[in-house]
């Protein structure tokens, strides 16, 4: 017995002189909330020593792996800083976010969602205004009316294909091919049961097509869709080849496959997207970090590798590298109300049911 | 130790054990959000309650955790009766090898079985239509007898190691009685065997109902693929997709669950009721015996070698494989250019995955330590102690474990979001939701080996004049130390390859290991998430076997 608790004690001695880095709480956890520092102290110019002594930024939201590392490494390099992220679907960053504002935790500096969600952080006082110099870079349309958020980029969803098990000219050309036989076993799919957007977009199809909805949901089904809960995992699995078709994001095109990437997309007219907006916590824990982070989230600076990434980008002089994206009439999928929502699930459920 | 000290031990137990169990009940009954609970309302359970699709859940999850279950037991009886009970070659390896598939996170084990067996692009699959030279699919693991096997591996090890820990105490005098009145070695293992290490299959295979019932990582990586959805599937809905969050349905989910898994564990302390039947270790002094099987023992080293490939060999190398390979397309044309040690440089060099790293080593090693001490305490009155209610304190103490990791998450949310210290946002957090969840497994492992030490050899102590401390230090810890170093390295590898509750209750600068495998996952970093999931169980291996072997736990099942 005297050997194991030594044994138990080395262990933990050891565990413990690597540095627990969580097992302090993180200052901004506790106590009354911080002084949020300005939107507007952008246009003064970022304190850098505050921003040393504050350490970090912590963002929460949807963006892919690919995004939070470009801002993390543009932040390291203009401020020494890192942005430190959680990321998950949209469910999941509001969940925590109500959750630890909920408590009076003030965990997170930014945060990047629909601006329909944007509106109910906003509505519950988690956010606090942009300044109008930063709104003011972007055209009118993408701004919110109340100055809480701005959309700087669009996720079109897609039917995506892997281009080297597609042979050219073969490429589904309308929804309605997905349901050709030849593609059986061979679609991977955001679960149109648990993604929430996809869910929407399921949505607008069932109404697009009517009376013929259930016949062409049934035939879909048939093909026996392999599903997936997140739009990047289907990304991944068409790029690496583990399906050669799958329905996610346009922009993973580029942003997942890379520049020698394996995908490409079919084009539709309109191209249903949803968006990502930004937006600044009521309370940062690290408000002058926050404040440089705005201003340099919402610049050319970031959104321009972010164009490079493909994704379509609504500052004016930025481009999507998917040339085809370009010019594209996107059209937003509406949100659902909770009812319509729940029904269109139930329905989704019923018809992709094993 | 049945005052003060004792008393302490089992309240602390008690207030971490029920705290967020309360926290779940009173949720359920809400209309609040998380940590204000708001009016009470029945709203929850008349609308899940009144859902067909809840009863359809219900008997799919119920039918995937009862395959999982039997399945896990039946396998790991015969092995434990080979490792321990036959002189198969190898037989005294088994108890640590046996463990090393056992170190590999239930998240890693579903991918590493979606990438051997997808039925598109899965390595076995591929292999097949190379040497038939047709495109067939003889695997699919995205279908239920592909969750059930995935599941079922972890679980196999887990049922060994506690019947291989009950036969090894087994008192041989028996079967060489059976042996002597002429019954064979199959008639022995059936009549004699088999209904003494009942207690113990029996238990486990209600813990294993119980894990199934609430398992979330093979429903995830492989259920969801395979379009079966299982009550852990619904719970992750309510907290995860939907917009804003249902905690309180996530909650009234769990409790619908805890219905169950009370009956288990009432069925569990029944089978308990009598431990005098089942104390096999007594004064008499004796040794362990090994039947000879002969010939036949090659046909069981066969099953345990079979049973090693598949659960550790193919895993590993697969895991090994994708760590070192540029891409899968590499490793499925066999190609070898490129192939070097990048992803581990990946790691390596990214602080947030050694910070993980670090994390979960801590989280793993403090918090079993912790709760195996506190299982001893606790164990030790509840065995040994005459006071009213302690049938009750051990059903208490077994409630979190009847929720599902995502609910009890949850509760512990709820309990902790707004506790006066600054746990939430912390790696207190998750300590407190590990050691919660997964006590009974310590209180299972020190119990069951305390109800074998039967009380004559205390009582033969106390006699000769030895004081309650000398008796606990000189006859009780040492006789259950295999199962308190058992059940410490299960606990250790348990918190390291922890999961959902880690999902819900992590934060930025607390990430573990399984949180950043899920994101490498769903972001299509194969290549790191491989190079991790070797670094996680090398380490996992190099805190655990050299204990065990130290302790002599596995001399002690081999």
């Amino acid at each position: 017995m005297k050997r194991f608790f030594a044994v138990c004690c080395v262990l933990g001695m050891i565990s413990a002189a690597c540095g627990s880095s969580g097992a302090a709480p993180p200052a901004s956890s506790a106590g009354s909330p911080k002084p949020a520092a300005s939107a507007a102290a952008s246009s003064a110019g970022p304190n850098l020593q505050a921003i040393k002594s504050e350490g970090k930024a912590v963002g929460y939201g949807v963006l892919v792996d690919s995004q939070w590392k470009t801002l993390n490494g543009l932040m390291q390099k203009r401020y020494g800083v890192p942005v430190e992220n959680f990321r998950g679907d949209t469910g999941a960053v509001v969940g925590r976010i109500d959750t630890e504002e909920q408590a009076g935790k003030h965990l997170w500096d930014m945060v990047v969602l629909e601006g329909a969600y944007q509106d109910g952080l906003a509505s519950q006082g988690y956010l606090q205004k942009l300044s109008p110099d930063l709104m003011g870079r972007f055209p009118e349309k993408w701004r919110d009316p109340k100055g809480y958020w701005v959309t700087f980029t669009l996720f079109p969803l897609a039917v995506l294909y892997n281009t080297d098990l597609v042979p050219k000219g073969q490429e589904p050309k309308s929804l309605d091919d997905l349901t050709d036989p030849r593609w059986k076993g061979k679609i991977a799919m955001t679960d149109p049961t648990l993604n929430e957007a996809f869910i929407r977009w399921f949505q607008v199809i069932r109404e697009e097509k009517g009376a013929k909805a259930d016949e062409y949901f049934k035939a879909l089904a048939a093909n026996n869709p392999t599903f997936f809960q997140s739009g990047l995992t289907v990304s991944t699995n068409v790029n690496q080849g583990q399906f050669p078709i799958g329905l996610g994001f346009m922009t993973h095109v580029l942003s997942v496959g890379g520049p020698n990437g394996h995908m490409g997309f079919m084009k539709q007219d309109p191209m249903p997207t949803t968006s990502g907006a930004f937006a600044l916590s009521a309370n940062p824990p690290h408000p002058n970090t926050a404040s440089a982070l705005a201003n340099l989230f919402l610049s050319p600076e970031y959104l321009q590798p972010s164009g490079d990434l493909g994704y379509p980008i609504t500052l004016p002089g930025i481009k999507s590298a998917i040339k085809e994206a370009n010019g594209l009439n996107y059209q937003d999928v509406p949100q659902l109300a909770p009812a319509k929502f729940k029904e269109a699930q139930t329905y989704f459920k019923g018809i992709f049911k094993k | 130790m049945t005052g003060i000290a004792g008393g302490l031990a089992i309240a602390l137990a008690l207030v971490l054990c029920l705290y967020p169990t309360a926290m779940l009940l009173r949720g359920s009954l809400s209309a609040g959000a998380l940590g204000k609970f708001g009016a009470l309302t029945l709203r929850n359970y008349v609308a899940v309650y009144t859902s067909a699709e809840t009863y359809q859940l219900f008997g799919v999850t119920l039918l995937y955790a009862a395959a999982v279950a039997v399945a896990a037991v039946l396998v790991g009886l015969l092995l434990a009766w080979i490792a321990v009970r036959t002189d198969t070659p190898l037989a005294s390896e088994m108890g640590w090898l046996v463990f090393i598939p056992y170190a590999i996170p239930g998240t890693l084990t579903s991918v590493a079985w979606i990438l051997l067996a997808n039925p598109n692009t899965g390595f076995l699959n591929v292999l097949a239509r190379r040497i038939t030279g047709s495109n067939v699919t003889p695997f699919n693991v995205y279908s239920f007898l592909g969750m059930v096997f995935v599941a079922a591996l972890p679980a196999t090890i887990l049922a060994f190691t506690f019947l291989a820990v009950a036969l090894r105490a087994m008192d041989p005098s028996l079967e060489e009685a059976s042996g002597m009145a002429g019954a064979g070695p199959l008639r022995t293992l059936w009549r004699v065997s088999i209904p003494l290490v009942r207690p113990a299959a029996l238990s486990m295979l209600a813990i294993l109902l119980i894990l199934g019932l609430e398992s979330f990582d093979v429903p995830a990586f492989v259920g969801i693929p395979a379009r079966i959805y299982v009550f852990t599937t619904q719970v992750f809905v309510q907290t995860s997709v939907k917009i804003p969050p249902d905690y309180a349905m996530a909650a009234t989910y769990g409790m619908l669950l805890l219905l169950l898994t009370l009956v288990l564990t009432y069925a569990y302390q029944r089978s308990l009721a009598q431990p005098e039947r089942y104390a096999t270790i007594s004064g008499k002094a004796f040794r362990p015996r090994r039947i000879k099987l002969g010939p036949w023992r090659w046909l069981t080293f066969a099953v345990f070698a079979v049973v090693f490939l598949i659960g550790a060999i193919l895993p590993l190398l697969t895991l090994l494989a994708v760590s070192l390979a540029p891409s899968l397309n590499q490793i499925r044309d066999a190609t070898l250019a490129g192939w070097g040690g990048q992803h581990f440089g990946t790691i390596l060099g990214d602080p947030i995955a050694r910070r993980a790293i670090r994390n979960s080593v801590l989280l793993a090693v403090l918090g079993a330590s912790a709760a195996m001490i506190l299982s001893f305490f606790v164990s030790f009155n509840t065995t040994r102690a005459r006071f009213r209610g302690r049938g009750l304190v051990e059903y208490l103490l077994f409630l979190p474990f009847a929720f599902p990791s995502l609910v009890l998450a949850v509760g512990v949310l709820w309990g902790y979001v707004r506790f006066p210290l600054a746990v939430y946002g912390t790696l207190w957090i998750l300590l407190l939701g590990y050691v919660t969840k997964f006590l009974p497994y310590g209180l299972r492992s020190v119990s069951g080996s305390l109800l074998q030490i039967h009380r004559e050899l205390e009582e033969s102590a106390r006699t000769s004049g030895a004081t309650l401390g000398q008796v606990l230090r000189r006859v009780v810890l040492p006789l259950t130390m295999p199962g308190f170093v058992a059940g410490w390295s299960l606990l250790v590898v348990i918190f390291l390859r922890e999961f959902s509750m880690s999902l819900m209750l992590w934060s930025s600068g607390n990430e573990v290991v399984t949180v950043l495998f899920y994101d490498y996952w769903t972001n299509g970093r194969f290549g790191p998430l491989g190079a991790l999931g070797m670094l996680l169980i090398v380490i996992s291996l190099l805190i655990v076997l050299p204990v065990r072997r130290l302790m002599k736990v596995d001399a002690v099942i081999g």
